[in-house]
């Protein structure tokens, strides 16, 4: 059995890589280990430099031609042949919708206990990691402890905050590793425009659900989350019960928002829609059920006609943000 | 005739989850045990590729309660046979152990194109489970297909990652797991039901698939369960009440702004 | 002893119709259907896609060969989505009636109907009643027929029909009744399908409902209508007893669709009374409600479990020849007695908890009541003649005869 040390960061966002460095750094100094960063792709010398200056102990390499586009089996191959030639005890990665493909593989791969969409981890007294998550629709946290080393954890974005610049560098260590060409080709990708692009980014999201009458009642949300500075969302029945052409949907299997501030329009507040928005500073409802159950989960509420209340609040908004 | 493997779960219909206030621990007795949504899914997408290319439907499940409706269920879709694994102590196992059962399973059918399953279970939703048996398997994996196309000895699937919409081509055999947006599964008929409870069903036990106890439960499991609970969500709850629309308005966007988030 | 489970199929197909339900029938959807004046023809559509469209018919001409359990469950699914119960009873009215068709029809008749009724392109519904009743149908029917060559030449007129606008857009026709020799009373009557869509000599009429207003009822003149002879269901001048076979069936459904719509509305009340908050708590924390709601709920139960003993029994009847008619006509009696009448109590004991709220046209629990109360007013046999059935099965029908006589 090797001696497993060090906590490790591997995430494809940059930003994601940071907030979890923070973490690894904090779970690092509690069991007494170094960090270590991972860096998978090709023509990585810009991004080397570049985070080689956020503090991890180590940053390590894997510069390979047949790492140019994402495959599962590429990077799982890549990251489970670096596990189990430097042991880490502990491998925290992105919970993005890459890294939560790829982790299970990593873990079947090197037989790691593998924990998902952490919302908080810890390490116990015995040095096994401990991760909570949502389940059962967001209703339930599930607690639970790896037991086998390593023990990989996935985190969802925005989880932490991101740690910052040291003038301490990194040692970096460039592996070689030899990665046999993917069975799958990426024949196409289609950069993703219009307004639903950054919902888990957005500062400011506006949602709304069946409580709007028409396609055409969308401007007016649209205009509220742009006098806001934000992105709009909707609600699951309003993107598959209705033939709106909307595809995508804030909740369980959908976004997962993280916004200063969230505004919940004409939404009942379903266990699978307040899922998705816990993540939110702020949590403002209107609604003109005083009984729908969205407010017991906000912060601020109007019980109103949202078409009342919408358009005043426009106003308002355009007023306060001058 | 290729054959096309659904692996299903049976899941805990979430929304019959109810939290016990005393403890703030969710009460499972009684919910009811339903096919996974996004297996059904999986089921649906199989089917058509079964009245699209003629190809074989089998569906595997492993679990620790009884199956025999959840796999009729699956049957009256248009599945045309299935494959059933039970086990008291797959009640405690973890994903990794799951995996390694169903794994096993298909390993013992043998001839596969393709097998498909759920982005994840609607109860737990880690999503471990498909990737977890493709690299059981050694076989290609794609996962949140949304829409996919047989092509000869490779499949065209698209699927939507946060970079944007991705077209990608796999190899066969592969493992792709399913989003509920790949289609909307039918409702089986009375007709479709009785058709189906008279196709063939197989039981399993985990020796037949070559496993020991010391493979499954807590044994077998990577990770363990500590504790189940429903947090409260810690909110203000202040429902502002004015005569007026405006008022109301202001006295919020205030409240935002002493927050500071306006 | 007694099993009481349904079949894992039978839960199966519960499953499949109440999805089905949910999602063609939403809240809106059934206020819409109860405010236009008949079913619209894409919930028709929906419902033949489903095998719900008469689904008593055989496989062998393109139906899902349901029993009358399995039937039933359909019907009480349906009708706690819908509890107006307006589709419902288009539903049970197909169901019923087409068993009837199935048992007393020509082999042409069934060849030509059948596959259209699974396809949702025509209706079968009944049309015994006239003007001047229903339930008394040797005394009430006026209607009659006389045959000529290979038809029957009708004139008369039925009244209080069900699904005559759906049968004018669909196509279709009723189970009818009419003499084909009055002097004969009760065996002097004939059993026939009777078609009305661009039939010549058929004027028909509709009349407005209180409730089950999303289903049309109405009736039709007929002046020298020609029906040809292989419409007659079973044998000429025994139409009154075929009429009375068919009615069990259809009894058992009705009372079925009233158990369903009542346990819909219970659950209704139940979340609502959980929610409604009064006097510093819930309403349902009140023993006041709680106690009303131990009685209406056990009162359905009661009555749900005597509906499916009577369905039960009936599929025993036809594919195993167990019980006599007088069994079935005592098991079925009570159920179309006890459903109807406990199934309104109930729903108008949650109108109640819904408070003022429940008296306006935003709840659909009126919509409700107005559509059970079809059903203790008499749709299918007034609930007076349920009572007479059982009385007669219980003393015994030589008992019966015997006083009548001394009364004559």
């Amino acid at each position: 059995m090797p001696e497993y040390k060090d906590v490790w960061v591997y995430s494809e966002n940059p930003d994601v890589r940071l907030e979890l460095l923070a973490k690894a750094k904090e779970l690092s100094s509690k069991i007494n280990c170094g960090t270590g960063l991972v860096l998978l792709g090709q023509n990585l010398n810009k991004e080397t430099e570049e985070f080689s200056r956020y503090g991890a102990n180590k940053l390590y390499v894997v510069d390979n031609v047949n790492l140019k586009e994402f495959h599962p089996s590429t990077y799982a191959e890549a990251l489970a042949k670096l596990i189990e030639k430097y042991s880490p005890q502990i491998m925290l990665i992105g919970a993005t919708k890459k890294g939560k493909e790829m982790a299970p593989q990593v873990a079947v791969k090197t037989g790691s206990s593998c924990l998902s969409d952490c919302v908080s981890i810890d390490v116990n007294e015995d040095g096994n990691l401990i991760g909570e998550r949502w389940i059962y629709g967001g209703s339930t946290i599930a607690k639970m402890v790896a037991v086998k080393k390593p023990q990989i954890a996935t985190v969802p974005p925005k989880t932490f905050e991101k740690t910052s610049e040291t003038t301490e560098k990194s040692e970096i260590i460039r592996e070689e590793i030899e990665i046999p060409e993917p069975k799958t080709r990426i024949v196409k990708l289609e950069k993703k425009k219009g307004e639903k692009v950054g919902l888990e980014e957005a500062e400011y999201v506006v949602c709304v659900g069946r409580g709007l009458k028409q396609k055409e009642d969308l401007k007016m949300i649209e205009e509220l989350a742009n006098a806001l500075g934000g992105v709009w969302g909707v609600t699951r029945p309003l993107a598959t019960d209705l033939d709106w052409g909307i595809t995508e949907w804030v909740g369980l299997s959908g976004h997962y928002v993280n916004p200063n501030l969230y505004i919940g329009i004409g939404l009942s507040g379903y266990i699978q829609h307040v899922a998705g928005i816990r993540g939110s500073k702020i949590i403002v409802a209107i609604n003109k059920d005083p009984e729908a159950p969205i407010f017991k989960v906000a912060d601020y509420g109007i019980v109103g006609d949202l078409y009342k209340v919408v358009p005043v609040l426009i106003e308002a908004v355009k007023k306060a943000k001058k | 005739m290729p054959t096309v493997i659904v692996c299903v779960k049976q899941s805990y219909e979430v929304t019959e989850i109810k939290i016990n206030p005393t403890n703030n621990k969710p009460i499972l007795e009684g919910v009811p045990l339903v096919i996974s949504e996004y297996d059904k899914n999986a089921i649906e997408e199989a089917v058509r590729i079964k009245e699209k290319h003629g190809w074989n439907v089998s569906v595997i499940t492993a679990t620790p309660f009884e199956a025999s409706k959840t796999v009729k269920e699956a049957l009256a879709i248009g599945a045309d046979n299935a494959y059933v694994i039970n086990h008291k102590a797959f009640a405690e196992s973890d994903t990794y152990v799951m995996a390694r059962v169903v794994s096993e399973a298909i390993k013992k059918i043998g001839e596969y194109s393709l097998i498909l399953c759920g982005e994840g279970s609607s109860d737990s939703f880690t999503g471990r489970f498909g990737p977890m048996v493709a690299q059981f398997l050694g076989i290609p994996e794609v996962a949140y297909v949304e829409e996919l196309n047989i092509k000869d000895n490779k499949v065209e699937v698209k699927r939507s990652v946060e970079e944007g919409e991705e077209t990608i081509e796999v190899e066969m055999p592969a493992l792709l797991t399913v989003t509920s947006k790949i289609n909307e599964p039918r409702i089986p008929t009375l007709m479709d039901i009785l058709k189906g409870s008279k196709k063939p069903i197989t039981q399993w036990t985990i020796q037949d698939l070559g496993l020991t106890e010391k493979d499954i439960g807590k044994n077998g499991s990577t990770t363990h369960n500590i504790d189940f609970y429903a947090p409260p969500m810690k909110r203000k709850n202040v429902i502002i009440e004015k005569e007026k629309i405006e008022e109301a308005v202001d006295e919020l966007i205030r409240s935002l702004q002493k927050e500071g988030v306006l | 002893m007694v099993d009481f489970s349904f079949t894992e199929e039978q839960e199966l197909f519960r499953q499949s119709v109440r999805e089905w339900a949910q999602k063609t029938l939403p809240p809106e959807r059934i206020r819409e259907i109860d405010k236009g004046p008949k079913i619209p023809t894409d919930i028709i559509k929906e419902m033949a896609k489903m095998g719900l469209h008469a689904p008593t018919i055989p496989t062998e001409y393109g139906g899902m060969g349901a029993d009358m359990v399995t039937a039933c469950i359909a019907a009480e699914e349906i009708a706690r989505q819908d509890i107006t119960i307006a589709v419902p009873v288009y539903y049970l009215l197909n169901a019923g009636w087409a068993k009837i068709v199935d048992l007393f029809g020509t082999e042409q008749l069934k060849e030509e109907l059948f596959p259209k009724a699974v396809k949702g392109e025509a209706f079968i519904g009944i049309a015994t009643t006239e003007s001047s009743g229903g339930s008394d149908i040797v005394g009430a029917t006026r209607t009659v027929m006389r045959k000529e060559g290979n038809k029957y030449i009708v004139n008369g007129e039925k009244m209080y029909i069900s699904g005559v606008l759906e049968t004018l857009e669909i196509g279709g026709g009723f189970v009818t009744t009419a003499y084909i020799d009055k002097s004969k009373g009760r065996k002097g009557i004939n059993l026939f399908f009777c078609p009305i869509k661009d039939v010549k000599g058929v004027t028909p009429t509709t009349v407005e409902d209180m409730g089950r207003s999303g289903l049309s009822t109405g009736g039709w003149a007929m002046e020298n209508v020609e029906i040809p002879d292989y419409y007659l269901l079973g044998e000429e001048y025994k139409g009154f007893y075929h009429v009375m076979e068919g009615f069990n069936v259809a009894r058992t459904l009705v009372a079925v669709t009233c158990i369903g719509a009542a346990e819909g509305a219970i659950e209704m009340g139940i979340e609502y009374a959980k929610q409604r908050e009064m006097f510093g708590g819930p309403l349902a924390a009140l023993e006041g409600f709680q106690f009303q709601l131990a009685k209406e709920y056990s009162k359905i139960q009661a009555a749900k479990w005597i509906v499916y003993r009577a369905a039960w029994m009936l599929d025993q009847h036809y594919q195993k020849g167990k019980f006599t008619a007088s069994d079935l006509n005592l098991a079925v009696a009570m159920a179309k007695w006890l459903a109807p009448i406990w199934a309104f109590q109930a729903m108008v004991r949650v109108q109640t908890w819904h408070g003022a709220y429940g008296y306006t046209k935003e709840c659909l629990i009126e919509a409700g009541i107005r559509g059970v109360r079809s059903y203790s007013v008499g749709a299918e046999g007034a609930q007076d003649i349920m009572r007479i059935i059982i009385a007669r099965e219980l003393l015994g029908t030589e008992y019966w005869r015997m006083v009548k006589k001394r009364q004559l």
